[in-house]
């Protein structure tokens, strides 16, 4: 680092602390922060609520995946960083599906659909590290305020109808799966194993999985945004924040997605097996 | 490859703990729904419940060692895949 830099850093850390010194006297007291902790934005259309900030969301998702595909649109037979950095992913990532499902004619499919759900998790777990459009909402449900870079973006994954799509997505898909590899008598034989008393057990182990499977997503993303927004107003945003946001939106957020795209390609090998 | 392995091994932790609970709230459900319609006498709701403890214990403790089996077959592939660069 030279003399310059450092006078840089200097001058942004001043301005920085000036700013916490003046914000100190704007920031609302504690209840009025936290009245709108938890709630949502909602609509209802024909008896179907939904968070429309989800909906935008996932559009930016969509923006951003359509953005890096158009930008490694022409593969080079000499891979430049990019490119490189995305062929590392997805050979990694095909390596594991190869090496966990059993059956060769499912590892391409189930390879495609990891990778899907891993590529969208994660950028939607980024998305909760960085500042942007805040939607916020009110007991009943009505829209009180639109933010602009007042907090970062409201992770899709922090929302359990997404988690929960695609949780049963893969519980549907892992069966659909075993009742092509192994017959429809093979598949029904298999709720019997190891004994018919078993069924019962089988049956809740099940259809625990889609419900364990969200929920620890949704757990993990919601909770850290939580915790964020308590430690930040506690410090008054000086600092600390940045942490958070590295901490529980690029290293959690990435732990988690890889973990729940793991979980996919378990839960398909599972029943292939 | 094994440095992304690793930080999924961590996920085993948590695996066991969300199956356990998630098993248990099923069952409940189930029972309860099923108590709703027939005797309203939240039997079949407590009987459920002990189901899915039974049930949590069972497919965590199952899915644990399909987990550990897995990345032991990995790790010994990784050895083998590194003594034989060394070798050759």
């Amino acid at each position: 680092m030279n003399k310059r830099d450092k006078i840089f850093i200097s001058v942004i850390l001043i301005v920085y602390f000036v700013a916490w010194l003046i914000s100190l006297k704007y920031l609302p007291p504690i209840d009025e922060a936290f009245s709108t902790l938890g709630h949502r934005w909602v609509v209802s259309i024909g008896g179907f609520a939904f968070n429309p900030a989800t909906l935008i969301n996932a559009v930016i998702f969509f923006l951003i995946i359509l953005w890096i595909a158009l930008s490694v649109r022409d593969m080079k037979l000499v891979p430049d960083r990019k490119q490189s950095i995305i062929e590392w992913l997805f050979d990694t990532f095909y390596e594991m599906v190869e090496d966990t499902v059993p059956d060769p004619r499912f590892v391409r499919s189930t390879f495609v659909i990891a990778m899907t759900v891993f590529m969208f998790v994660w950028v939607s777990n980024m998305l909760g590290s960085f500042p942007g459009i805040v939607f916020t909402g009110w007991e009943n449900g009505k829209l009180t305020e639109i933010g602009l870079f007042t907090d970062t973006w409201q992770a899709p994954t922090a929302d359990l109808n997404t988690n929960l799509t695609y949780a049963l997505m893969v519980f549907v898909i892992s069966h659909a799966f075993a009742i092509k590899a192994k017959g429809f008598k093979a598949w029904l034989k298999g709720w019997f194993e190891p004994n018919p008393i078993m069924m019962p057990m089988n049956l809740i182990g099940e259809l625990a999985k889609p419900i364990s499977h969200s929920l620890r997503l949704f757990g993990n993303i919601a909770g850290g945004a939580i915790l964020t927004f308590i430690f930040s107003y506690m410090v008054k945003y000086f600092l600390l924040p940045v942490f958070l946001w590295g901490f529980f939106g690029l290293f959690v957020g990435t732990i988690q997605a890889l973990v729940f795209s793991i979980l996919v390609i378990a839960y398909i090998s599972a029943q292939l097996t | 490859m094994k440095g992304l392995r690793d930080f999924a091994k961590l996920n085993l932790i948590t695996a066991f703990g969300t199956t356990v609970l998630a098993n248990i709230a099923v069952a409940g459900f189930i029972g309860w729904l099923i108590d709703k319609y027939t005797f309203n006498n939240r039997v079949i709701f407590v009987i459920s419940l002990f189901f899915g403890t039974i049930s949590g214990i069972y497919n965590g403790v199952r899915e644990l060692l399909k987990e550990a089996e897995k990345y032991e077959k990995f790790d010994k592939k990784d050895d083998n895949d590194n003594s034989g660069s060394h070798s050759s």
